[in-house]
């Protein structure tokens, strides 16, 4: 199947050329995503630069690891270092550089103190405990794209005895629905994540558009993707409406994923959970159910919690940033070379996807 | 940037080992040997994991390295040393293995290694390998009269060698065709060295990939370097992985590639000579060398935009977020 | 957030919830507990080591067309 269509540059070009035609019928047009990925297309295409002055494209509250609050980091590393014997905390790659209070897991793994693996797929994560006579607990993070694939193996897979999962996922439709009903965003149009809405549905968004008159659009990561979406938010615009739409047809159907939405459900249940910076969130975390709670490390291991932790350094703005207040460059961290990828002061500089990393990387040093 | 502590990403051949040399050994990073007159000299230790990989071995990687990077500065490779460190219960065998690749490629490199040295440490702590270098000067390229308009030119595919390692390391069960491209370039680079083709810059984009070793060319120089994603030349195998991996080739390793900078006048009889070697098939002017961003590397995108290309920070990690 | 490759199935074990998916002469062992029915030679998009959705030859024709529309300005926010 050819797929570069979505990258063909004249395509992308006129699709850039028709939203600067319009650009001139509205004033200030701010759109928001929610998606790390996308950020990512957006600074790896230059897509501002495709863009007229007018319209902002915001990046929201769309790193899961950057949102993963200090007291789960904290606990697993505790849990980590007084086991050390005993266990292998397993993760995804952009989960280990992310720091709780103290130590992230590839800082504290590196001193020693703890027994950490980093896996790619949930394949190896099962291969890595069925060779070992160890407890591996997995770091489980994500949204719903990744917490569909974690239920399905818990829920359909002979898992090894000695595996056991540390949810901390989030459900974003949740987390930005919260988000707007506290007033804490001020925003024209929602850029859905396509991936997200793989599981989720456009139309888990439909309250959101409908609630808030928001034009909200599901776009896939190629650039031609992004700048229709983009252009489908301006239609919608000059039609006066605020509409839950799918640009990304060719994978994502707009009820979203029903055999992920039903594993989902059997095994997680939602639950009060902890954004990074951002505070608990009413129903946007993943829990386990009681049919699987033998599998969630939090019981199994009866994981301590302190309520002493650090969730962002002194001076540290990624809450504005995570919620589009202010660009990187308008924090002093990051403007006074305080906060840098080697020394990361808040989470969004932490991951690749972080916003903070993503400007850092693309624009440079102040 | 202050640390009181040596970090991983010191050794991450990034911009913290950049650092490391201007701060702490006070010396100045420059071309990957030593010109001394008629003779260049080099070193470089080893500590690839996991020591076997496909595409070759710890004892490959350590001649290639060093013969290659005599090259780099326009000298014909002759005398290495080797010294071991072997942690105790290592087997005779797996080092038999090593030290056999060893002599394949000096014996392709045209190469003699002279002297060694052995050292055995506790167990757990480790095999590591180093070697020295001693070339004769054919002409001296030393970067000094790189100017603007100057080509860069890759010889080959990029990133084939960080993502073997990375996903043999990992184990991260992707299965292709992908192997190491470490091997030692005398057979294609002495020509060039030998010709009278007007080269000004040489060196093998290892450790931080051709992120790094563009942004070694321009740094604190009064010139910077375009390139153009649409030239650097790229395999289907290293695009897929990289885009599973989140990890962009650019900033992956090779073992088997150089970077030159060359006279726009001579980039195209250049890449004749590359061409006709089998390691240098893919060999592509990638972009060239401008006055208008001092120091900066810019990647020119496919939609007529263009991003700074920076040097990387820390080790890529694989990302599914 | 989340990265999601087009990837072929190329293999399914006899479990039918397992097997190969393949991109860029790339393989890599896949889950398919979230699809159903997967079938060899199916496209289906890859995340965290499971396939998450099947990606339809015509809809990315459809998807083409939809962004054709969006050039010539007639979405309206109609599904």
């Amino acid at each position: 199947m050819d797929l570069n269509k979505f990258k063909d540059k004249n395509l992308v070009l006129s699709l850039a050329q028709a939203i600067q035609k319009k650009s001139n019928s509205f004033g200030l047009l701010r759109i928001m995503h929610v998606c790390g990925t996308h950020e990512n297309s957006i600074m790896r295409y230059a897509l501002r630069d495709l863009l007229p002055n007018n319209i902002k494209l915001i990046a929201g509250p769309g790193c899961p690891v950057c949102v993963t609050s200090s007291r789960d980091i904290d606990a697993i590393i505790n849990f980590g270092i007084k086991n050390k014997s005993k266990c292998i905390i397993a993760t995804f790659g952009d989960m280990l550089r992310v720091k709780g209070s103290q130590y992230s897991l590839f800082s504290a793994s590196k001193a020693g103190l703890l027994n950490v693996k980093m896996v790619y797929g949930l394949d190896e994560l099962i291969e890595l405990a069925r060779n070992t006579k160890k407890e591996v607990i997995f770091f489980s993070v994500g949204f719903e794209t990744t917490a569909a694939p974690v239920a399905s193996v818990i829920k359909n897979y002979n898992l090894p005895e000695n595996l056991s999962f540390f949810s901390v996922h989030k459900y974003t439709p949740n987390g930005v629905l919260e988000l707007l009903k506290a007033g804490k965003i001020n925003i024209d149009a929602l850029l859905l994540p396509g991936h997200a809405c793989v599981i989720s549905g456009v139309s888990a968004y439909e309250k959101i558009a409908d609630n808030f008159k928001l034009p909200c659009v599901a776009a896939g990561f190629e650039p031609a993707d992004i700048l229709s979406a983009v252009l489908m938010i301006i239609n919608q615009i000059e039609h006066k409406t605020s509409k839950a739409e799918n640009e990304y047809k060719r994978v994502l159907k707009y009820e979203g994923n029903k055999l992920g939405q039903k594993t989902l459900n059997d095994v997680f249940g939602l639950t009060d959970s902890i954004w990074r910076g951002l505070g608990i969130i009413r129903k946007s975390g993943f829990d386990f159910n009681a049919k699987y709670n033998f599998l969630n490390a939090k019981a199994k291991f009866n994981i301590q919690f302190s309520n002493k932790y650090i969730e962002e350094q002194k001076g540290c703005r990624c809450a504005e940033v995570i919620l589009g207040v202010i660009e990187p460059t308008q924090c002093p961290l990051y403007a006074k070379g305080l906060c840098t990828p080697y020394n990361p002061i808040g989470p969004c500089m932490v991951s690749d996807e972080g916003t903070c990393r993503n400007w850092w990387e693309v624009k440079g040093e102040i | 940037m202050k640390f009181d502590k040596i970090t991983m990403d010191h050794g991450s051949g990034g911009k913290l080992t950049l650092g490391l040399i201007e701060n702490t050994f006070k010396a100045k990073a420059g071309l990957d040997s030593a010109i001394l007159g008629d003779i260049a000299f080099t070193t470089d230790s080893h500590s690839v994991q996991p020591l076997f990989f496909k595409g070759g071995d710890i004892g490959k990687l350590s001649v290639s390295g060093t013969v290659n990077d005599l090259l780099c500065v326009g000298a014909k490779p002759l005398y290495l040393s080797s010294a071991f460190i072997m942690e105790e219960g290592f087997l005779i065998k797996d080092l038999e293995k090593i030290v056999e690749s060893m002599k394949d490629e000096a014996k392709k490199a045209n190469v003699k290694i002279v002297c060694g040295d052995t050292k055995v440490v506790e167990a757990g702590k480790g095999f590591y390998i180093n070697t020295s270098g001693i070339g004769k000067i054919i002409r001296p390229i030393d970067g000094l009269n790189i100017k603007e308009g100057d080509k860069i030119i890759v010889t080959g595919n990029i990133g084939d060698h960080g993502f073997a390692i990375l996903n043999e390391r990992e184990n991260f069960n992707l299965t292709s065709n992908l192997i190491s491209d470490c091997t030692e370039l005398t057979g294609l680079i002495l020509p060039l060295i030998e010709s009278d083709l007007d080269i000004h810059w040489m060196r093998d984009p290892t450790r931080g990939g051709l992120a790094m070793c563009l942004n070694e060319l321009c740094y604190k120089r009064d010139f910077g370097v375009e390139v153009f994603e649409e030239l650097i030349p790229i395999s289907d195998e290293v695009r897929s992985i990289s885009e599973m991996l989140g990890i962009e080739p650019y900033y992956s390793a090779n073992e088997g590639k150089i970077v030159i900078v060359a006279n726009q006048k001579d980039a195209s009889k250049i890449l004749d000579v590359l061409h006709k070697h089998p390691l240098g098939q893919n060999a592509k002017i990638i972009g060239e060398i401008t006055k208008d961003h001092p120091s900066k590397v810019l990647l020119n995108l496919s939609y007529d935009t263009k991003r700074l290309l920076n040097m990387p920070i820390v080790e890529k990690m694989p990302r599914i977020c | 957030m989340c990265i999601g490759v087009p990837m072929q199935i190329v293999e399914i074990y006899e479990d039918g919830i397992s097997g190969v998916v393949e991109a860029g002469n790339t393989k890599k062992h896949c889950f398919f507990m979230v699809i159903e029915n997967p079938k060899v030679g199916d496209y289906v998009l890859v995340h965290a080591g499971t396939a998450i959705a099947k990606i339809d030859e015509q809809e990315a024709k459809e998807n083409i067309e939809l962004i054709d529309q969006c050039l010539l300005g007639t979405t309206d926010g109609s599904k």
